[in-house]
């Protein structure tokens, strides 16, 4: 039996499709209504709430905290200050990703890390040698993340005691929102202005009631899984088990990948102190990562073209998709896309793919496979900067951008 | 010159800093100890009476170690035979083993059985013998050099490769039934399988062991382990290896993958080019390695190495020479008669206690035979299975003097009037063991002699050839192939290693 | 005259004889007792309550023998069993799920990171039997010999395992010398967890959860294939005998004879070479070869004597260690019994049961046997299937089957006490499981108890091993049933083997019985 998250009472009544997924052994909605359209135009105009209680939440704390840290993952946690957050990711002794999260540095010798798959014996075995405690406090907290252009406004709304207008992106405070201790971040997995909010899953009600009555007036609206896979694919974020599989459930090692084949390799810097893959990531930087994750674009017009010839218009899908297609340079096949969308506000067709990496510099043109009345076809796509979609509120201070 | 710190002043740390000082490398040797040796050096147990050393066994200290040192030269010497061993059962005649006979044992068929037994062991050792003595081999590595070994055992010829093959992995109980028809016999010789495992004579794999001694054995060392120990610290440094004593190590320092040197207890650094631990790699990895050099998996790897010591050493010193319950004089004695003892001796580890009727091995010698004692006198040196394994709040009072009291019963039972002889003793159990020479687990061989902490797995898959993958950092305790006891083999064929690829 | 006589109508010799036939050869088999099956077998001790009296889950049926023999035309479906379950005299007990979410939630209670490493050592364990399962599907070669398919065998052997990279080894190498508990040290903490998992380690076999070598069978809980999905256990609908009498069915359509009620006396010889048997009725009936779906000893020193066996083969023989463990209790009960641990009759009902709270439990079980005694307090592994397949049993009735470990053959004062203690062998049984179900005992309608004594004198298995022989590695591959017979022959001329007394060994597999007829058609035997 799947478990309810702390914030069911308050979602399940809401979920008029019925449409629900598992979500790490809990009941996670895919979408509120039959289409994710208004939840959609929620996280993008307005402000969208989604419950992100799944996620796995391990505290580490101790003197040797920071150090720990920086062994564990691959970045540097020396200079995190506190009251910041980064985003990073953590790979096994061969460099392979297991997965990756956010690490909120929320007091002095406190840290919270979030992970999608849980973490706890590869948390503590590596631990020997540093004084910390590792507590998995995921049943502990219930969390939801309020993403839009409104969601400053919502949590200005309910909270008096945190500096809402001076919390730069990544930044992590803790207050109480509308009277329940909490600690807030800036970070979110939409790609857009945003909060994930985390308190006792026993306060969960409490601060859902408090968000839905005061945040009304700025447009809040619940919103689901369909809705946050069209935005994360915007804004170019990879899916651990969608478009990278954790080196913990691949079952042969063509299946792992390294930060530099994730395009993560941007927060990995190699002379540092020792950190766990760093020689195997040191070899595989002599020569590059053979296999790249790029953005794409495919061609519409030919989409088109290819329905036409049909008789049929072109036809979008309805929701994102994740099952992988493969991709070809002249007839040969260089790699596959992973996951992708229709972009509602940026009208285009976009996907995030896995290439050899000789075929993924920006502007090389390849062909993506489509199925169209069951027969095969391909349509170009074109290789482009991610993120696909990057409005300057997301980092903003301000509020008038 | 290429300076090597040599971490422990044990017999395979000493062995190793001979040979290495012998070509021409600049060795500094740092024990923690007041007096070097190890496991093999005497302690005091009273006025003018030594110990035997807490590893007392030295026949199997490797001929051609002793030859290519040039023991010889301080003074080193065999006896001309081995000891007698008397195996004793409550109420019946002893049984006398010398070498490759058996008297007392009842029956003929008994020791035709014996002979053949013995026979078969002897055409296979020399093949044993080169596969044990030389740097495991990578089964994974290049086939040219695995076909050597294969082939040497194919010429051992299809009845005896099958004999072997078979046995390895049985228990040494149904081997040795099935081969000697006196069970009294081989409950009293499966004590060599069972050395160093955790195990009883039921447990599968135990005959293995008793292949690999067996193979290994030769004569005893005059003067015993702490005669061993003196000439190994004569002739190290006689051939220019320096021994610091009272310097404990507490880093070896790591950047960049390679060894740097140690660090002592006061914060002082000693550098080097190359670090030799002769410690067991639970300690040199998990306690003296920096933070972040090892990696993860070779971490968890050494976390698992299994060395549940469950033997204790108990020393006396005896105002005479003890004798058997026929009134013989003992040179070595066992009370272990039948399989079933044993194994209900084994039992009690299981359940975290000592044996309350605990299997004794005891080794007298006197001063003629180069023990420290006056005439007249005797050492004993008595190996006890099984102790209470190594626990977080140590051994009571109580407890220790309950296991003492059925350790003494036992003896006497096999020796009467023992007790009346004794002038002091000393217990080591493996609490006393793990506190006094560092053995992680108060086990005495470093590591469970367990068929996967042997050969290419020991002390772990990729530490077997005595390299580390830390650059400049090398192992040679007995948790290195082959194993337990005063060998020599892992500090010399360490050294070897260092010496071909330094 | 026939081509082949199979003595025995075990689920092995019922295999090969199904093989023979199919290759148009005409086979007969020979079953000793009124039911086909040995201990694959399906028995109505108790109108209308249907006993696997013996075997009684099933997981290693090699696929390619119901595809083959087209088994489920023939009857054959197996039913998951949905979970296992290990209940507690105090607090919930533990119950392992097909749900990994589910699964961890149960393990997290006693231990997080356990919960966290459970998925993780099932896929190291997946890895691990993916490797080794072509092995037991293939003949055993000869180390000794230097005949072409012998070191071909043997370099493919050997390439195997240098393909391993060395994690891989060093686990491999582990899997096969650890003791249960050890192996299983190296990955979790809570003993609540490890125990039962350990005790998978030491099913009919003389040995305790820390005697080295147990960790091997770890692997057989992975190894388990229904339906081509990776599953540890399923349940013959209508018992175990279903299963044998599926291939007897395929068989009999592939033409063999299939007589029951025929016991055989002795093989009959002639100037060392077996002609074919004698019926204890006298009756003589010959054949081209004999195949022995029984155990070694029970074939070599009953049915051929030791007459004309020479005396290495004879001391090979004698060294075969037999030493059954197990015993067995089957029940019928008038309702379904509550487990004060979990009360109702939930889903965790519906899998396996142990009764290994903790790892000393566990070896105590193994001490008192070690010594001959029976265990005082057995480890047991209880099913009751008809929750799953109700067919076995009259509506709103049960059948439980119990495993019991450990009951040795040889007590103390001599195996033939057995009968004396079978009373008080089958009242310590259901006493000690009461601790845990109260209400059992009033429940009961019917008690049949197997001694190790029983399933020798019942069901031909000497000394009541249920695998015809330890499955030790000295009796393993090359060396089963002695070395240098590994290969279903056996000294005498036209005298085969096809029961678990030969590789790969025993369990419902029927893998002995087809590679044995493949065998005997490859070398033109008949």
């Amino acid at each position: 039996m799947p478990k309810p998250t702390p914030f069911h009472a308050r979602i399940q009544p809401l979920c008029e499709s019925y449409d629900w997924s598992i979500w790490a052994g809990q009941y996670a909605v895919r979408a509120f209504d039959v289409c994710h359209e208004r939840e959609y135009n929620a996280f993008r105009q307005a402000t969208g709430v989604i419950d992100v209680s799944p996620l796995f939440k391990y505290d580490i704390r101790g003197p040797d905290a920071a150090q720990y840290l920086s062994w564990i993952t691959v970045r540097d946690l020396s200079t995190l200050k506190v009251g910041r957050s980064t985003y990073l990711c953590w790979t096994d002794e061969q460099g392979k990703v297991i997965d990756d999260g956010t690490c909120s540095r929320i007091a002095e010798g406190h840290y919270r890390l979030t992970a999608a798959a849980p973490m706890h014996h590869w948390f503590t075995d590596n631990a020997r040698g540093y004084t910390v405690t590792i507590e998995d406090v995921s049943e502990r907290y219930a969390a939801l993340a309020i993403q839009g252009p409104t969601s400053r406004d919502v949590l200005r709304s309910i909270s008096r005691d945190i500096d809402v207008d001076g919390m730069r992106f990544f930044g992590v405070q803790e207050g109480m929102l509308a009277g329940i201790p909490a600690v807030v971040t800036r970070t979110g997995y939409t790609g857009d202005l945003g909060y994930e909010l985390w308190v006792e899953q026993h306060h969960a009600l409490t601060v859902w009631d408090a968000l839905f009555e005061s945040g009304d007036r700025f447009g809040i609206h619940p919103a689901g899984l369909n809705a946050l896979d069209v935005c994360r694919i915007e804004a170019g974020f990879l899916m651990m088990g969608v478009d990278y599989t954790g080196a913990f459930d691949a079952l042969i090692e063509s299946q792992k990948s390294t930060p530099d084949e994730l395009g993560l390799g941007w927060m990995v810097k190699l002379e540092r102190s020792p950190f766990i893959g760093q020689s195997a990531l040191r070899y595989e930087r002599k020569s590059g990562p053979s296999v790249s994750t790029v953005g794409l674009e495919i061609d519409w017009v030919a989409l088109e073209e290819l329905y036409g010839r049909h008789g049929l218009p072109a036809a979008l899908p309805a929701t994102a998709w994740r099952d992988s297609v493969p991709l070809y340079k002249s007839s040969r096949q260089v790699g596959r896309a992973t996951s992708g969308s229709w972009s509602p506000i940026l009208k285009k067709n976009l996907a995030l793919a896995r290439v050899d990496s000789r075929h993924s510099k920006l502007g090389t043109c390849l062909d993506i496979e489509v199925t169209v009345e069951w027969a095969r076809a391909t349509v170009p796509a074109r290789v482009v900067k991610t993120p696909f979609y990057d409005p300057p509120q997301k980092k903003a201070v301000d509020s008038n951008v | 010159m290429t300076r090597v710190a040599v971490i422990g002043g044990g017999h395979n740390a000493l062995v190793a800093a001979a040979y290495l000082a012998k070509s021409g490398f600049d060795v500094d040797l740092l024990d923690k100890a007041d007096t070097p040796g190890g496991l093999a050096r005497s302690r005091p147990i009273a006025e003018g009476h030594e110990s035997l050393g807490t590893l007392s066994d030295t026949a199997r200290f490797r001929g051609w170690v002793e030859d290519e040192l040039e023991l010889s030269k301080v003074g080193l010497q065999r006896v001309a035979k081995t000891h007698r061993l008397t195996l004793h059962k409550p109420e019946a005649p002893p049984i006398y083993v010398h070498g490759n006979t058996a008297d007392g044992s009842s029956a003929e068929s008994h020791k035709r059985s014996y002979q053949a037994f013995i026979e078969f062991l002897t055409r296979i050792s020399p093949t044993l013998r080169t596969v044990i003595d030389q740097t495991p081999l990578d089964p994974l590595g290049p086939v040219m050099p695995l076909l050597g070994p294969l082939l040497k055992v194919r010429r051992l010829g299809a009845k005896d490769m099958t004999e072997v093959m078979r046995i390895s992995s049985m228990c040494i109980a149904d081997w040795l039934r099935d081969s000697l028809e006196d069970e009294r016999l081989g409950a009293g010789l499966c004590l060599d399988g069972l050395d160093g495992t955790w195990a009883g004579p039921w447990s599968p794999w135990t005959a293995l062991n008793y292949l690999l001694k067996w193979t290994t054995q030769g004569t005893p060392i005059v003067g015993g382990a702490p005669a061993l120990a003196k000439a190994l610290i004569e002739r190290a440094e006689q051939l220019g290896a320096r021994l610091h004593l009272q310097r404990t190590v507490t880093k070896i320092v790591v950047e960049n993958n390679v060894v740097r040197g140690v660090e002592f207890e006061n914060g002082q650094m000693h550098q080097a080019d190359i670090v030799l631990s002769a410690l067991d790699p639970k300690m040199t990895f998990l306690n003296l390695v920096s933070r972040g050099a090892t990696p993860p998996s070779l971490i968890r790897r050494v976390d698992n190495i299994r060395m549940r010591g469950t033997t204790a050493i108990l020393d006396v010193a005896l105002s005479g020479r003890p004798v058997d319950h026929v009134g013989t004089s003992i040179e070595r004695l066992r009370n272990a008669h039948s399989f079933d003892q044993i194994e209900q001796a084994f039992d009690c580890s299981k359940y975290g206690r000592a044996s309350a009727h605990p299997i004794i091995d005891i080794l007298v010698m006197d001063a003629s035979g180069g023990a420290i004692c006056p005439d007249g006198h005797s050492i004993a040196s008595v190996t006890v299975r099984y102790a209470r394994m190594l626990s977080n709040d140590g051994l009571s009072e109580q407890d220790r003097a309950e296991f003492k009291s059925c350790i003494y019963s036992a003896i006497e039972s096999a020796c009467p009037g023992f007790r009346k002889m004794v002038i002091a003793d000393r217990l080591q159990t493996p609490d006393d063991l793990h506190r006094d020479y560092g053995l992680s687990g108060g086990h005495l061989d470093q590591g469970e002699m367990a068929p996967d902490q042997l050969l290419f797995m020991r002390p772990t898959i990729e530490l077997s050839k005595y390299k580390t993958p830390i650059s400049g950092l090398y192992l040679c305790s007995n948790g290195s192939h082959p194993g337990g006891g005063l060998t020599g083999v892992a500090g010399a064929l360490a050294a070897k290693n260092i010496i071909k690829n330094p | 005259m026939y081509d082949a006589i199979v003595i025995g109508g075990g689920h092995n010799g019922l295999a090969c004889a199904a093989y023979l036939a199919k290759a148009g050869r005409k086979v007969l088999v020979l079953e000793r007792r009124h039911v086909l099956g040995g201990a694959a077998v399906t028995e109505e001790l108790y109108p209308g309550f249907k006993y696997s009296t013996c075997s009684y889950v099933v997981s290693l049926l090699r696929p390619q023998i119901i595809r083959e023999l087209n088994l489920a035309k023939h009857g054959l479906t197996i039913l998951p069993l949905e979970c296992s379950f290990t209940p507690h005299l105090e607090g919930p007990g533990l119950v392992r799920w097909p749900e990994s979410a589910k699964t961890r939630d149960e393990i997290a209670r006693y231990s997080k990171r356990d919960a966290d490493v459970y998925p993780e050592f099932g896929r190291a364990m997946l890895n691990l039997a993916r490797w080794v399962k072509p092995i037991i599907d293939m003949p055993a070669p000869d180390p000794t010999s230097f005949m072409p398919q012998h070191l071909s065998a043997m370099a493919k052997l050997a390439q195997r395992f240098r393909s391993l990279s060395p994690e891989a080894l060093s686990q491999m190498t582990k899997m096969m010398t650890l003791s249960a508990v050890d192996f299983l040290d190296e990955w979790f903490e809570s003993p609540i967890l490890k125990a039962p998992m350990a005790v998978s380690g030491i099913i009919g076999t003389f040995l305790g959860v820390r005697s080295p070598g147990t960790a091997y069978v770890l692997l057989h809980h992975y190894m388990g294939e229904i339906d081509g999905a990776f599953r540890a256990w399923g349940l013959s609908k209508g018992g175990t005998g279903e299963i044998s009498l599926a291939i007897a069915r395929a068989a009999e359509q592939l033409g063999a004879d299939i007589r029951v009620n025929a016991p055989v006396a002795k093989i009959l010889m002639k100037n060392g070479s077996a002609q074919g048997v004698v019926l204890e009725n006298g009756d003589e009936l010959k054949a081209k070869i004999v195949i022995s779906g029984c155990d070694p000893a029970l074939t070599f020193n009953g049915f051929v004597g030791r007459d004309h066996l020479d005396s290495e083969f004879l001391s090979h023989l004698d060294r075969y260690r037999l030493r059954g463990s197990s015993g067995k209790v089957n029940l019928a009960l008038d309702a379904l019994p509550e487990f004060t641990c979990r009360p109702g009759r939930g889903l965790h009902m519906k899998g396996d049961i142990a009764i290994a709270p903790s790892i000393d439990y566990l070896e105590r079980a193994y001490d008192d046997a070690k010594y001959g005694e029976f265990s005082k307090r057995p480890y047991m592994n209880v099913v009751i299937p008809s929750l799953t397949d109700p067919s076995v049993a009259p509506p709103g009735k049960h059948v439980m089957s119990i495993f019991v470990q450990y009951a040795p053959y040889h007590l103390k004062g001599g195996a033939d006490q057995w009968p004396q203690q079978r009373d008080a062998f089958g009242d310590t049984v259901i006493k000690t499981l009461a601790e845990y179900c109260p209400d059992l005992e009033s429940k009961i309608l019917h008690r049949h108890v197997l001694t190790p004594w029983d399933l020798e004198k019942e069901y031909g298995l000497t000394e009541g091993n249920i695998f015809h022989g330890e499955l030790s590695l000295e009796q393993l591959f090359f060396f089963r049933p002695a070395p240098g017979w590994a290969r279903y022959r056996t000294p005498i001329d036209r005298l085969w083997m096809c029961g678990s007394g030969a590789h790969p060994g025993g369990g419902v597999m029927a893998a002995p019985g087809r590679l044995a007829a493949l065998r005997i058609l490859k070398e033109g035997a008949v």
